[in-house]
Parts: structure tokens; sequence; C-alpha cells
């Protein structure tokens, strides 16, 4: 095993939070390794390809990771063990490259609201779900919020919303105007005493940080962006990282275990180089950003004398609260051509499901969603429709223009049994043990999305939609039922005061390692009726501005 | 002394006669796991899947392309599951028409796909793979040759984007920004 | 003394077998070479249809041979991956400098065309293009740029160019690569093309025209592969809210597709020439001549705000004019 020089920090994972970590350790003048498993995404490999797209990933997954090197196992409900690979639906596919899913992410960028981070405390105790407070309010996070948005940069306007929490500076960019279906059903919302407003977006509306501004792609989530107009970690952070001189990022390494001292502290990390050889890197304080799967694999495969049941897991708590977000909605056909492809479709949001509404907790966001290409509009039918033949083409050439969609991620109620363990048997190409997902989710998520649905269904009812039907994700396939969990998957290493049932701190470290901090999706309590991207980046800049001061 | 034109000359004549020997190659099938019989059967199922009106079918757009080099690439475990599908449609369709699937008529054609995914078919010649479950990967490969991207073989010419009335490729130009 | 000579003489017959034999090989007709495999007969066939059927495979493909160590490597990767079922590798393309070379070959008979192209803005090299100052100092380039400048070019921006720091300091690694064209014969015309001469000369009142493959065809970056410009799919031009009438022939197709609109399709906007007034519905090729662009006049208003009117193929707003 090769011994590589000593470094100051190493941040496993090139992602939101990886990557925003790494540059706020480089320019605080700390020797900084950034491991990635995947390569630097390459814009040809994959153009506009639906079949490889993350969206699809029919075929193969254009950003990672290699379905054969990286098996999962999937836990029925039943106890039976399949291994999967990522273009399965349970797999709870997350991209492998640098950048990872600010790649080819739709690119909303919400800040929580306040309510998020107190739902015990205004909701109270939800039966049989692990809900809690974050150890941090919104106040804590709300300068984080803000560099996030400026740094890697925001196109958006809070004004039109009325539930958006206090912000001291408004988003670096103008927001997006509203595509076709966009406005239109901004206008109906409106009528509706509903408060539309353009969604915020980590996408250029005008030249940003030297590159171009947006084209109105089509083919934007799920795909790279063809002009870089995208803000993803790959093309801001991460760059500005590595100019410092001080951040090297070490692509196709797969980081293997967590390595521990006699003291307990962690001591660097064993890893396999692209040429497969095993690699020892040791630093003086590790980050652990590689999502809420694949983070929970790696501290539970580094076990030691003081850690046998795996880093930090001295209380049964890694791997736990496995959540991510049940999209739910309604679709709605039209009798004329609702959609203009003006990229990339998603425009338009309300947010005025989130929070206060009687009976449920929490709640969601919706907005219209972003565009389908054919493939996937011809496996998008209400239930009942023909499966093939003249009649589902006919269908197809009516309708592609005139599908409207309101759709948005809810809360979730964390469960204690929805969870990532490490398979005893299956092991990856490397030889290390794999993630096993097992668990189910909360009822009252199901009560949740039936509520969201309906109401998305009454907007497009309203709008004129001659047809609709909703999506309430209590219907077939049965993968749903397992742990949710998806692109965004969060909280199995989750903040709070209490080690009994927290894995880290207030600052994202982990309660029993005095050098070991997480910045990825999960340290989040609970998940939001928001996607977590910009979330994750905040925390992650708190963190790192915490490790920057106290170590180096 | 030979110069270099003689030496390649004489050189050619002999191996000429080495080569002769391979000359004639059998020809190949088209394909890469299917027989040429197997793909008229199959072409004819995928062409009930998304049958030609105006605009192409399932067989101009080469969506049986799409199938074999996808399934040759990237589902080489699915092979199997054509080739058993493939056998019982025919075994079927001989035992009661007399006739292969391609065979029969057009009406004929769509009522077998139509029992197939009721699955009000005898069972005798679906031991390997049920009729339903065949059908349903031949609809999905179907529609991903078809509407997906030509790059994989199938939608050829664009011609699912074209029915769609999707320009592609996406005609795009630059931004323009104001001087200062 | 005796064995050596033995020695000598079989690796003499040995190489000259092989050389002769690949001599042959390459003379023969290629049906029972090369395209009597299933990767290539398609290719084949349509060669044989088309009006360069006369011009021999290896007069564009080369052979193992003509082009030292590349050459070897490339055909021998083909035969490794006909044989060795990797399908990965099975589409067979020309490389850039393959293509390159084909431009000449090209010369040898279309020589007005080929002049034309070289005074036009379409000769434009990677250093005018991608170093454009005032260009890079607006905005960073990108993948996409190879949509249209460098469709061949078998990389990606990070292995073009140096993007660190600012605009003045970016520059192409390679000198070579940045004086080759970035719009070459291929990225408008296809070779293995059903447009067989015959058909071409009969007399325009008998002849079936109805499937005549046009003369051009764009080269699709994403996809690999050529589309004829019959085929691209015409796009509804805008004048603020009202549809403007547009010409759909395959020439304006194709042009169109570079000189293309924002994506409300507004004429004028983006790198759009979208004609207006009285010539609105004029085909691009109406005045301007196919490969050197030139126009006999030039009509400052036919092409709206966007358009400089004139008859260059430069397109960046911010170029200077050409004389």
């Amino acid at each position: 095993m090769d011994k590589q020089q000593h470094v100051q920090a190493i941040v496993v994972g090139a992602g939101a939070g990886g990557g925003v970590a790494a540059k706020v350790l480089a320019t605080a003048g700390m020797q900084t390794v950034l491991f990635e498993r995947g390569g630097w995404p390459v814009y040809d490999a994959h153009i506009n390809d639906e079949l490889i797209s993350q969206r699809m990933q029919v075929l193969d997954s254009a950003f990672g990771p290699d379905w054969k090197k990286h098996p999962r196992v999937y836990v029925g409900p039943d106890g039976s063990r399949t291994t999967i690979h990522a273009g399965d639906g349970s797999y709870n596919h997350v991209a492998a490259c640098v950048g990872s899913g600010t790649v080819s992410y739709g690119a909303m960028a919400w800040r929580f609201m306040q309510e998020d981070f107190r739902l015990k405390s205004i909701y109270g105790e939800v039966e049989g779900s692990t809900l809690d407070d974050w150890p941090i309010s919104y106040d804590d996070l709300e300068p984080y919020y803000e560099q996030a948005e400026w740094e890697v940069g925001v196109a958006g306007n809070d004004s039109l919303n009325p539930f958006a929490p206090p912000r001291r500076r408004p988003h670096p960019m103008p927001a997006f105007e509203y595509n076709r279906d966009g406005r239109y059903l901004a206008d109906v919302c409106q009528r509706m005493g509903l408060h539309p407003f353009p969604i915020p977006m980590l996408r250029n509306s005008v030249p940003y940080n030297g590159r171009a501004a947006c084209i109105r792609n089509r083919t934007c989530c799920g795909y790279a962006c063809p002009v870089d107009a995208k803000n993803g970690t790959q093309n801001t952070v991460i760059p500005v990282a590595m100019a410092t001189g001080r951040c090297e990022v070490r692509t196709g390494c797969v980081v293997a275990e967590l390595l521990t001292d006699d003291a307990g502290r962690v001591a660097g990390v064993r890893y396999f180089d692209p040429e497969g050889r095993a690699q020892t890197q040791t630093a003086d304080v590790v980050v652990v950003a590689g999502s809420a799967t694949e983070t929970a694999r790696l501290l539970l495969n580094s076990r030691s004398r003081l850690h046998p049941n795996g880093l930090g897991n001295n209380h049964d708590c890694v791997g736990r609260n496995l959540q991510g977000h049940a999209y739910t909605g309604a679709s709605g056909l039209f009798d004329w051509d609702i959609l203009d492809l003006t990229g990339p479709g998603a425009t338009m949001a309300i947010c005025d499901y989130n929070h206060h509404n009687p009976g449920i907790v929490g709640g969601g966001l919706l907005a219209n969603e972003f565009y389908m290409l054919p493939y996937a509009f011809s496996q998008s039918r209400p239930w009942g429709e023909a499966r093939w033949g003249k009649a589902h083409k006919d269908y197809q050439r009516q309708n592609y223009y005139r599908l409207g969609r309101l759709l948005g991620p809810i809360q979730e109620m964390p469960m204690w049994d929805a969870r990532v363990t490490v398979d005893p048997a299956v092991k990856d190409h490397w030889g290390i043990p794999v993630v096993a997902l097992s668990g189910s989710r909360h009822p009252r998520d199901f009560e949740h999305c039936r509520f969201l649905s309906a109401r998305a269904e009454e907007i497009l009812r309203q709008a004129g939609a001659v047809r609709t039907w909703r999506h309430t994700g209590d219907t077939p396939p049965a993968s749903f039922y397992g742990p949710s969990g998806g692109q965004h998957q969060a909280g199995t290493c989750r903040m709070g005061n209490r080690p009994e049932t927290s894995v880290t701190d207030a600052w994202c470290r982990v309660h029993e390692v005095e050098n070991l901090f997480i910045a990825d999706g999960s340290v989040l309590v609970t998940n939001g009726g928001f996607n977590p991207v910009l979330t994750i980046m905040a925390l992650a800049y708190r963190t790192a501005e915490y490790i920057a001061k106290h170590f180096r | 002394m030979l110069n270099r034109r003689q030496f390649i000359q004489r050189s050619a004549v002999c191996s000429s006669l080495f080569l002769v020997g391979c000359r004639r190659m059998p020809q190949q099938s088209p394909y890469r796991i299917f027989s040429p019989e197997e793909a008229g059967c199959l072409i004819a199922l995928c062409e009930q899947i998304i049958p030609a009106d105006d605009a192409p079918g399932a067989t101009e757009a080469g969506v049986i392309y799409y199938i074999d080099a996808t399934v040759a690439r990237y589902f080489p475990d699915t092979k199997d599951r054509y080739h058993n599908g493939i056998a019982s449609l025919q075994a079927h369709c001989q035992a009661a028409h007399g006739q292969s699937f391609e065979a029969l008529s057009p009406t004929l054609r769509t009522e077998v796909v139509e029992r197939m995914e009721t699955g009000s078919l005898p069972p005798e010649h679906w031991e390997t793979i049920s009729p339903q479950a065949f059908l349903t990967m031949v609809i999905r490969h179907t529609m991903q040759g078809f509407y997906g991207p030509p790059r994989h073989g199938g939608n050829r010419n664009y011609a699912s984007y074209r029915m769609l009335k999707l320009d592609f490729p996406l005609v795009v130009g630059q931004n323009r920004y104001s001087h200062g | 003394m005796k064995k050596q000579l033995t020695c000598a003489a079989t690796a003499t017959l040995a190489i000259a077998v092989l050389f002769g034999g690949y001599a042959t090989w390459n003379t023969l007709d290629p049906a029972n070479t090369c395209a009597a495999c299933h990767e290539i007969s398609p290719s084949h066939a349509t060669w044989m249809q088309s009006a360069h059927a006369d011009v021999r495979c290896i007069d564009c493909h080369g052979t193992a041979l003509s082009q030292g160590l590349h050459s070897l490597r490339e055909k021998g990767a083909m035969l490794l991956s006909h044989w060795s079922g990797d399908k990965r590798h099975e589409e067979i393309r020309l490389s850039e400098e393959q293509m390159l070379d084909l431009i000449n070959r090209c010369a040898e008979c279309h020589r007005a065309e080929y002049a034309g192209w070289q005074a036009s803005g379409h000769a434009a090299t990677y250093r005018e293009i991608f170093t454009d100052l005032e260009h890079n100092r607006m905005e960073k380039p990108y993948a996409d740029c190879f949509r249209c400048h460098g469709m061949f070019y078998e990389g990606d921006l990070h292995t073009l160019m140096s993007l660190e720091g600012n605009p003045e300091d970016w520059y192409i690694y390679d000198e070579r690569q940045a004086d080759r064209p970035a719009i070459t014969c291929l990225s408008c015309h296809e070779i293995h093309t059903p447009n067989p001469v015959s058909r071409r000369k009969a007399p325009a009142e008998t002849a079936d025209l109805s499937d005549k493959a046009p003369y051009t065809a764009l080269y699709l970056r994403s996809d690999k592969m050529h589309l004829r410009s019959d085929r691209l799919i015409p796009v509804t031009m805008l004048l603020g809210d009202s549809i403007l009438r547009t010409a759909t022939d395959p020439g304006t197709l194709l042009c169109m597709q570079c000189h293309a609109p924002n994506s409300r399709h507004q004429a004028g906007s983006g790198d759009d020439r979208t004609t207006l007034g009285e010539h609105a519905g004029k085909s691009c090729l109406g005045c301007h001549s196919p490969h050197s662009m030139r126009t006999p006049r030039v009509y400052p208003s036919i092409h709206g705000k966007g358009g400089d009117g004139l008859s260059s193929g430069r397109t960046y707003s911010s170029r200077p004019r050409l004389p």
C-alpha cells in the first residue's frame, strides 16, 4: 500500500457539499485533497441522449456510476435481498462525477423556510416518525445561503413569494421569465388567490462569473448544459479551489475506509486509485460528502477497536432516518398547446402549500414540471390508456405539447427503520461491502401526497384542462413502498445535540470523532418540502468555515 | 533485381492465391442477435406496437436495429427472452393459424397482440416466458427505439421527432450581449 | 550460413506475401473484403449508388499504412472490435485528420467549390474561432461551440485549449490544431448518399426526382452522423408575435442550423439571418452562392436588425466586416 504525503484536509466526494467544502478549505489556506470516484463530466459523452440521461437511465447512467462496478442491495419488506444496479429505481441513484448531481440537475435553488427547522416544535410528535427540530435555526444558516447564492450563482426574485424566509441581500441575478405554461398557470394561480412566483435557479439568467447566460435549452434537467450556463460545483467552486494551488482533485478514486488512530481520531483514508491500487492518504481533518447513502456506507465500513460498529455509530444512528422526496402532483391535458418548450420547463412555483395547512405536517411546493422528451412522454399516460398501437401513437402525436404538469416534493416524515446498512455478502468491484437499503415510508406521506396532488389537480382544472389525473404516489410500482431517497436523499447522519439520537453535532462534526465532519444531505434532520441542494451547499459553507477556523 | 513496383505486383499474384480461399465469406445476417426469420417476426410485432400511418411506424424508423444493438451491447441477459418469446409466438401462430406471425393478416396480427396483452392465449406454447412479459418487454424496447435518440440505431431520420414536431437537432443560436 | 540464408529467404517470402496480400486486398472489390462485414455493408451499399462510386474506399478511408502508426492502429482496432465482439467501437468513422486529408481529395475534382469555400468565412480556423478575444470577453467557449465549429474535433474543450486566467491568456494547446479549418466539406456534405450521377443527368421532365437526395446534409456531432438537409425540421420563425414566411428549401434549412435564432425563434436574434420585408421567404441560396457565400450586391435591410447585411459567413456580431 502506497502512502501519499500528509495534507491538512481531505474531502470525500465532489458533489454539492464536497465541492463547496473543498473551496472554503483551500481558500482558507489549507492543503486539501478532494476525492471523487467518478471523472470530470464530458459533455460529448451524453449530448441530449434521453436514454442515458439522468432522468431516464434506460441504457446507462451518463454521469455515473458504472452499473457493474457499483452494485447495491435492496431489501424487500419480506426480507428478500436483491442485488441491483444504478439503472434500477430502488437503487436511489446519485450521479458519480465531479459536480455530481449539480452537473445535470434542474437547479432549483430553494432556501428552506424558517418552519422547516422546527417541525417538531410546530407540529408536535408524529407517531411512528423520528421527526425532530434542527439544532440550528434558519437565522444560523441565512448568511451561508447568501454565500451559496452569490458564489455559485442563483437567478431569482423573492419579492413575489410572501412565504419566502427573510433575506439580507437579493439574488445576484434577475429571475427567469416564465415559459408559456408557467405564465398561463401563474395567471390561473393568481386568480385563485394563490401566490405564484418565478423559481429561483442555480442558472445564469445573465452572464455571470465569466460564463454565458442560459439559452433556455429544453434538455436541461437530467442533462449537462451545452453552454455551461448551469451552475454546479464543477464549474464554480471546485475550479476556484483548484486555482488556489492548494486543492488537488483526485478523480477515479474510491475511498474504502476512514482510518483512525489510537485516540479515536480520524487519521486519513484508505482508497483505491484509478489503477485499482490501494493507497493511504493522511490528513488533520476529514470531511465526508458522498451523499446520504454512500457517506453512511463509508462510516459503517470504517470499523476499529474504538468504533466496532463503524465510525460515529456507537448509538446505532448511522444510516437511519433515510429520507427523500415523494414527488406528487397532477397532470392535465389541454385542448391547446400549453407548452412552448422554452427550457428548462419548470419556471413557476407556489409555496402556498408549504406549512400552515390544517392537518398537514410540512407540505411541499408545487411547480410546473421540467419537459419530457418523447420517450419519457410515451411512458406518461393516465391509467387505462392504450399502451401500444395506433391509439398510443395518436395520443403521443396529439398531446406532446398539451400536457401541463404541476409537481412538487413532499416533506417526508423521517423513519427510524428506513435505513442504509452495509450488505454482509455483496461487495463492489474493489471488494468493499455495498449499501443495502431497507425500510418503509410513513403513512402520513401518502396522506400528504393526496393533499398536494388534489391541490395541483384543482389548479389544472381551473386552468381549463380537459382531462386531469393525480400522482399520489400510492400506486405501484412496489419499489415505492421501500425506503425513500432518490436524488434528494438525506438524513442518514442527522445533526443533533444528543449523541443518542443523532450522528453529528450542530457543526456537522461526528459526535464521537473530533476531526471528522459531514457535508452532504446526510446531516439534514428533515428534508423540507423543497429541493435540498442549496441547503446542502449552505451547510457545507458553514461547516467548512468552522473547520478552517479551528484546524488551520 | 526487382524494382519496387514489380515486387509488389509479383507478390500480389502469389498471395492472391492465398486470398481466393477466403474470398467469398458467407453472407452474414444484418443483425447481431437475431436470425433473419426471428427478425421478420419481431419487425411485424414492433409494427403492431407503433404502426405506420401518415408518419413512419416502427419498421421504417428502424426499431429492430435499436433492439438488436442494445440487447447485444447493454442487455445480453435478455437475449434468451427474445429468442424464447419469438419462438413461442411463432409456435402459437403456426398451431392456431397455420402461418407465421408476420404472414397473418393485419387484423389477425392485432388480435394476437391484444390476446397476448390480456393473457388470453392458450398457454401451451409459452412455457419459457409469458406472453404478457414478452409483450411488455417488446413494447418498452420499441418505445425506446422509436422515441429515443437515433444514435442507438432506432428513430431513423428522427422519424418520431418529426412526427411530434420537435425540431431536432435543436435550432438555437448563441447569446448576444450588448457591448459595455 | 545456409541456415541463415533459408531464414532470410523465408522471412522475405513472408513479408512479400504479407505486403502483396495486403496490396491485393486493397485492390479487390470491397464487397469481397471489408464490406463483407455487417458493420460496413450498409455504408458500402449507399456508396455504390452514390455519385462517388468511382472514388475508391481507400482514397478517403486510407489503408492501414497510409498514415503511419495512426492508421495501423485504427484499422487494427477495427479488426479487433469486429472479432472480439466488443460492440462499443463498431461504428467506423473518419478521424479528424483523415477528414482533413479528404478535403484535398474533394478539391481534386471540385476545384471551384473548394476555392470558394477557402475564400469564405466558413474556412475559418480553430484559432480564429476559439481565440476570438472579443467573443471570449463576452462569454467563455463551451461544449456547444463544437455543434457548428469543429464538429469533427476528437476531444472536448479542455483538451483543445487552456481556459485558465483571463480571455487574453487562453490559447489552443496544439498549433497544428489551431491552424485547421473548423468547418469543412463534411460539415455540410455526406459522401455516402444515394444520389447517382445517372439520375442527376436525366432530363428533369422524365426523371423521378421525388426521392432525389439533396447535395447537402448536416453533420450532427451529437449523433455522429449526417442528416440529409431535406429531412431537417423547419422552424417557425417569429417577429414579435407574428409568424414569418420563411423558406423551407433544404439549403435554407441547413444554413439555419448554425445561423440560428434564440429559443423564442425571434427573427434577428442569436445568429439568425431570416430574410424580412420583400425578401421574406427567400432561400439563402437565392442570393448567396453556396461555397463562397458571396452575393451579387449588398442589401443591408434584408436580414433585419441582427444581420450585418454582408455576404460573409462570419457571424459573430462584433467581428470586423469583410472588405
